[in-house]
């Protein structure tokens, strides 16, 4: 669906100048012009602080990243269908959680854990958005807070026993491998592969497209739309407790608020890559560039020494600027 | 008021002490009801202070009941709580206030009603109430001390805040800064927010050992263990850090100290809540306590023997790496660690 931005502009060789001439061909190849922009950051940093750009940042950027574009994968398969989950944040943090008070059962039992709060959360999401058509975002903020209250209640049962991050979940979310390979890029390049060939590839990927671009024509052609979104929200919930896992083991420490701090970035990451909050158009490769930007974003605004409200203000505008820019270049 | 209790003396004659004392508030058991209120929920140090309480109510013998008004919230849910607090009866409030200021209307309806208000961790303005809390600029300032001690005077350091514009975070700042003077040869080479939060100073620290910058030494409000981790995966030689009692960062002061790791650790006992409870019965038996009770957190380090037997002797294996160290506050205090793990007040099976 990223096809109607190029066919409906008519791009003839006629008369324009240069810079239009630029200008059409970003419209044709957004992706391209996304690196750019990421490209662009990454020589601002260079240019703000000379000797930062070094193989050990560019690793830690991917390692940082990692999580957030498993997270915005999830994100972005339920906003190109029209909808958007706010309850990532908690199902990441309850999936790390789970994970880490379950670890004394061993590795791959404590692991079921954590995806089995993404599984049912996901599905909880599904039955209320696909079935009984609750809006996406009130649901889904419904289930996030519902999910914080009990992982509350858990750990407040749970005093006696301490959560424990298991050596393996250790490496993937903070280890390198190669001489700087960061170990999370195996969870999150197979992941995202899944997703970017899924897409445009299977049935379920383009009934997504189709269902986010007009939910009655596809009732009307006889599409389950329940069945599509029942599966895509499960889809996000899984990938959320993925990135929970990955984030746990960054920090080696499971945490009530742990990854709060990346909801919106979810979010944020998807728009930015072009994929549309109403659906039906977009894709993860841009949500991937996006969270590429919003880390290396995140990595200036630390080595910057500014305030910390210059810095928020920054990364707003920043996210704001890049929102309203793509829109322009695509609309 | 005190016709009533005049009458009631009358009636049943001296039996109770609340007739010879200034005790209205003393149920014919001789035991007080307490209401507890707090806005921040699911964090590991205000789930401990929540369990010093309950700890210390049956601990004491003095506490029949316990009504906890706990939920995340600011200065408009904490006004409600207060005011179930005092239609409940209580005799004592236990509160961590949300706010300095806002609350004082609330608190002069319990002082009228001789309820012994005791605001912990944090101040209230409200004349009446008592405030017990733990010196925050003295938490950066000892904390900030040791490091540059360890450093030898002189070095590169990076100072890891908690959150802009909260109380607690301008404080140990002061406090930073008032050691950084008396150590004119430390630069701070990098100061950032973690906003609390393990992994956004995990990508920090990462960030700042990646920068190619020299690092001689780390002081952090908190975000500890994470520091010590990020070192450990980027494989760099450890610098001295500063950290709180929390059980990770106390685990890594005992366990990496034979890899190199000089680690400070800098009290903040969550043990306020109980010792804001042992005051406040204190006072309900007639003794007489100031009106603020700042307690100077203390300083231990793994590089000499004093620090090392104190960490081990607090470390607990079974305690999330989050939270701090459980630690009662004598002479405040009464209870046993245990009773505050079982984080059981009275009445609770």
């Amino acid at each position: 669906m990223n096809a109607p931005a190029q066919s409906i502009r008519p791009h003839g060789p006629s008369a324009i100048s240069l810079g239009s001439r630029f200008g059409a061909m970003l419209r044709r190849h957004t992706i391209g012009a996304l690196i750019l922009l990421l490209l662009a950051f990454v020589a601002g940093i260079e240019v703000a602080r000379p000797g930062t750009v070094t193989p050990i940042w560019i690793s830690n950027i991917l390692l940082f990243a990692a999580p957030l574009g498993i997270l915005a994968a999830g994100q972005t398969l339920v906003m190109l269908a029209g909808g958007i989950d706010l309850s990532v944040a908690s199902v990441a943090t309850a999936s790390a959680y789970l994970m880490a008070t379950h670890s004394s059962q061993g590795g791959s039992a404590a692991v079921l854990w954590g995806l089995g709060v993404g599984l049912l959360v996901g599905a909880v999401n599904g039955l209320g958005i696909a079935v009984l058509r609750v809006q996406p975002l009130v649901m889904t903020l419904g289930t996030g807070l519902m999910t914080e209250g009990t992982l509350i209640v858990y750990s407040q049962k749970l005093m006696a026993s301490a959560p424990r991050v298991p050596s393996f979940i250790q490496s993937l979310g903070s280890g390198k491998v190669l001489g700087g390979v960061p170990i999370d890029l195996f969870a999150w390049i197979p992941l995202g592969f899944l997703v970017l060939i899924g897409l445009p590839r299977t049935g379920l990927g383009r009934l997504i497209y189709a269902v986010g671009d007009n939910r009655e024509a596809c009732e009307l052609a006889g599409v389950r739309v329940w069945q599509v979104l029942f599966a895509d929200y499960i889809m996000c919930g899984l990938f959320a407790a993925v990135a929970g896992l990955v984030i746990v083991g960054g920090t080696n420490a499971a945490d009530m608020s742990l990854a709060d701090v990346y909801l919106l970035p979810s979010v944020a990451a998807a728009i930015i890559g072009g994929t549309s909050i109403f659906g039906g158009r977009g894709g993860y490769a841009g949500s991937v560039v996006g969270a590429l930007i919003l880390t290396v974003l995140n990595s200036l605004l630390t080595l910057l020494d500014a305030p910390e409200p210059i810095r928020q203000i920054l990364y707003g505008a920043i996210i704001l600027l890049l929102a309203a820019a793509y829109t322009r270049l695509t609309d | 008021m005190k016709k009533d209790i005049l009458y009631a003396c009358l009636a049943f004659g001296a039996m109770t002490v609340a007739c010879g004392g200034p005790v209205p508030g003393l149920a014919a058991d001789g035991q007080y009801v307490v209401g507890v209120s707090n806005t921040l929920i699911g964090n590991g140090w205000r789930e401990e202070m929540v369990c010093s309480i309950k700890a210390e109510a049956l601990a004491s013998g003095k506490v029949s009941k316990i009504v906890l008004a706990n939920r995340n919230g600011g200065p408009s849910e904490q006004i409600a709580d207060l005011r179930n607090l005092i239609s409940a009866g209580v005799d004592i409030i236990i509160l961590n206030p949300s706010d300095r200021k806002a609350l004082d209307p609330v608190i002069k309806q319990a002082l009228a009603k001789h309820i012994v208000v005791v605001a912990v961790d944090q101040a209230v303005s409200a004349p009446g109430a008592y405030v017990l809390s733990n010196d925050q600029v003295a938490y950066g300032r000892e904390g900030a001390e040791a490091l540059f001690k360890a450093l030898g005077g002189k070095g590169n350091v990076v100072e890891m805040r908690g959150i802009d514009g909260v109380p607690a975070d301008a404080d140990r700042h002061e406090g930073f800064e008032q050691a950084l003077k008396k150590y004119p040869n430390v630069k701070v080479v990098a100061s950032v927010f973690t906003g609390w939060s393990p992994d956004k100073g995990s990508q920090q620290i990462k960030d700042l050992l990646g920068s190619g910058k020299r690092i001689d030494g780390v002081w952090t409000s908190g975000i500890d263990s994470m520091i010590v981790d990020a070192y450990k995966s980027a494989n760099v030689k450890f610098v001295p850090v500063v950290g709180a009692d929390n059980n990770g960062f106390i685990a890594q002061m005992i366990n990496d100290k034979d890899n190199g790791l000089t680690a400070i650790a800098v009290t903040n006992p969550p043990a306020v809540g109980g010792a804001g409870l042992g005051l406040a019965l204190g006072i309900l038996s007639g003794k007489k306590e100031p009106r603020v009770v700042h307690l100077t957190p203390r300083v231990y380090t793994n590089a000499n023997a004093r620090g090392m037997d104190w960490a081990k002797s607090v470390y607990d294996p079974k305690v999330d790496p989050t939270y701090p160290v459980y630690s009662g506050i004598p002479p405040y205090t009464s209870y046993t660690p245990a009773q505050e793990k079982a984080c059981k007040g009275p009445g609770e099976a």
